[in-house]
């Protein structure tokens, strides 16, 4: 689990750093502060080599290099926004110190580190696995190739991704994870037939009830799941005492999208959740009850969590679910502006912070 | 509850007790002319002081942007206000989540050396009572005074458990209501005005009672509120 991190030169951050991570951690800010930026950066570093997170491609079908993008063209790819200023000339650097969160005599205090850059002179490169590509793949161009070099202190082998006329290539297709991570946007949503299969491997795994246990926060008259079909596809069918079973999609975005969240978490146990826009889709009556569901989750299937947010009354409702824990494993992270210089630096609160600025009613969100 | 928030813009902050003080530290900025330049806030009493100035301390832009924090407090009953008003800022400098601290003033009504500075006034200064006690003082030589000091000679053997806090803000209050009923344009506009944010609003808080000597250590410790 991280313990603390650093980013530099990445998209809106020219130096950021947070030296006093949670289990839970919950990132607020004025529009335009990096909330998003600081997890995509996170999720980067736990050795994800998700496109649609790198390039920032919401809503495509952009594969996490396991084929080439022949049908991108070049014209519609940039990867200027990765670096800070759009300056591809300089080094992104992305590092964290690792700590376990349960014991935290086990941690070993590695430092882990990411680094992103695009090759100046690519002539210039020694990499077998770069040159062979150039060679094979591009030896006629309309215009010479882009090269994005990705390195990390925890895998042997950088990887370089080619960007050239026809599309994008990487140089490899294996990759080694840190840790197992899921980003989870409100405004995305995971397709049904990943649902299924996650819901089966948590169905069959026994462990259905903590999926009924959250959606119970929402209809209390739920009291089972399963997987059915509906024209062939499957579906994720709810019993709520009706003459006949319904189709969790007929029910409230809310419920569907904690569903997916608790899904997507069981599949990354061991791993790191971030969460964009916790509070979409709930009602500020539920947000307390659906911190109590993460931090058992997250404690039960050893996950830290990211989360953002716009809503003062999650972060109350944080603060509520959390301060009677002994240890008090939240963190409030906020990201502001610098007055003078625009950029951007992190408060973090501890108990007391938190619990300082909720008994005033102060605003933070800002 | 309304959400608090402090503009982050403002160089020279007066933190105050509560609505009352607000109004009271309003006018007295007005009557100086000072009061463009000094941002005054409630923190809503002695109790939330810690969580207040931790909170303005976790703020990124603080050294950047704050030049002098004042901090007002009632000295009440307790002879160590000022030692209760460090053990906030000593609170505050603990639990923080940013680099800066607070700078800790040697005394009462004194400075801290470095900026952004700090400085406290207890009220009355150096000794007990309330910011209504340095009003009352300040308003002896009214002529009704003798009736609301007889009138509190006559409740006072009658009590079982007088709070002298109370008693401070009951006595301007009994004062205040004796006022409207000396009939004037004020206390047509309402008859039901006894507190002290309303006492300095009032026709008959004459400009020239600011000048009285029990404000002096209060404006002295505005004026070097401002002071570079």
């Amino acid at each position: 689990m991280y313990k603390s991190f650093r980013v530099k030169n990445f998209r809106c951050f020219k130096d950021l750093q947070i030296n006093d991570l949670g289990r839970v951690n919950l990132i607020a800010g004025k529009n335009n502060t990096g909330k998003t930026a600081l997890m995509e950066a996170m999720y980067i570093l736990t050795g994800s080599r998700d496109l649609k997170t790198l390039l920032r491609r919401a809503n495509s079908s952009m594969p996490r290099f396991r084929r080439d993008i022949e049908e991108e063209s070049r014209t519609t790819i940039s990867w200027s926004t990765i670096f800070s200023d759009l300056d591809s000339s300089k080094l992104v650097e992305i590092s964290a110190s690792d700590l376990d969160i349960h014991d935290r005599s086990k941690g070993n205090g590695s430092t882990y580190a990411v680094e992103i850059s695009q090759l100046q002179d690519i002539s210039a490169t020694d990499d077998k696995a770069l040159i062979e590509l150039l060679e094979r793949r591009f030896d006629s161009f309309d215009q010479p190739p882009k090269v994005l070099k990705l390195a990390s202190n925890f895998e042997a082998q950088d990887m370089y991704l080619v960007l050239h006329d026809r599309g994008m290539r990487p140089t490899h297709f294996r990759f080694k994870q840190l840790y197992p991570a899921n980003m989870s946007n409100a405004r995305e949503k995971a397709h049904s037939r990943e649902n299924s299969r996650r819901f089966d491997r948590i169905q069959k795994s026994k462990r259905l009830d903590v999926l009924i246990e959250t959606l119970q926060v929402f209809e209390p008259e739920l009291t089972d799941l399963r997987l059915g079909t509906n024209d062939a596809l499957h579906v994720i069918e709810a019993e709520m005492g009706l003459p006949e079973l319904v189709t969790l999609n007929n029910l409230g975005d809310g419920m569907n999208r904690m569903l997916e969240l608790m899904l997507a978490m069981y599949e990354i146990r061991g791993g790191v959740m971030f969460i964009d826009e916790i509070e979409n889709g709930l009602h500020y009556t539920i947000h307390k009850k659906i911190w109590q569901l993460i931090d058992e989750v997250s404690k039960q299937w050893d996950i830290q969590i990211f989360a953002t947010t716009h809503s003062y009354e999650m972060i109350q409702a944080a603060h509520e679910a959390f301060k009677d824990e002994d240890p008090y494993e939240f963190r409030f992270h906020r990201l502001n502006r610098r007055s003078d210089t625009g950029e951007i630096e992190a408060v973090t609160y501890n108990k007391a912070g938190v619990d300082a600025f909720t008994s005033i009613n102060y605003e933070v969100r800002g | 509850m309304k959400n608090i928030y402090v503009d982050p813009s403002w160089g020279h902050l007066l933190l105050v007790e509560g609505s009352d003080d607000e109004i009271f530290f309003k006018k007295f900025t007005q009557h100086l002319k000072i009061d463009a330049d000094i941002h005054i806030v409630q923190y809503g009493g002695k109790t939330k002081l810690r969580s207040f100035l931790l909170t303005i301390l976790n703020d990124t832009d603080y050294p950047r942007n704050r030049k002098h924090i004042g901090i007002v407090r009632d000295s009440d009953r307790n002879t160590n206000a000022f030692d209760s008003v460090l053990s906030a800022l000593e609170y505050a400098n603990k639990n923080r989540g940013t680099d800066h601290k607070f700078s800790i003033p040697p005394a009462a009504q004194t400075r801290s050396v470095e900026s952004p500075y700090v400085s406290v006034l207890t009220l009355p200064p150096d000794e007990q009572g309330t910011l209504e006690d340095v009003v009352m003082d300040a308003l002896k030589a009214d002529p009704i005074m003798p009736c609301v000091e007889s009138y509190f000679d006559c409740l006072t053997p009658l009590m079982t458990n007088i709070s002298e806090e109370r008693k401070s803000k009951s006595r301007l209050s009994v004062f205040v209501s004796g006022k409207v009923i000396d009939m004037d344009e004020t206390s047509n506009r309402d008859s039901k005005r006894k507190f002290l944010r309303e006492a300095v609003a009032m026709n008959w808080w004459k400009p020239e009672l600011w000048r009285h000597s029990k404000f002096k250590p209060i404006e002295d410790f505005l004026r070097q509120l401002l002071k570079p």
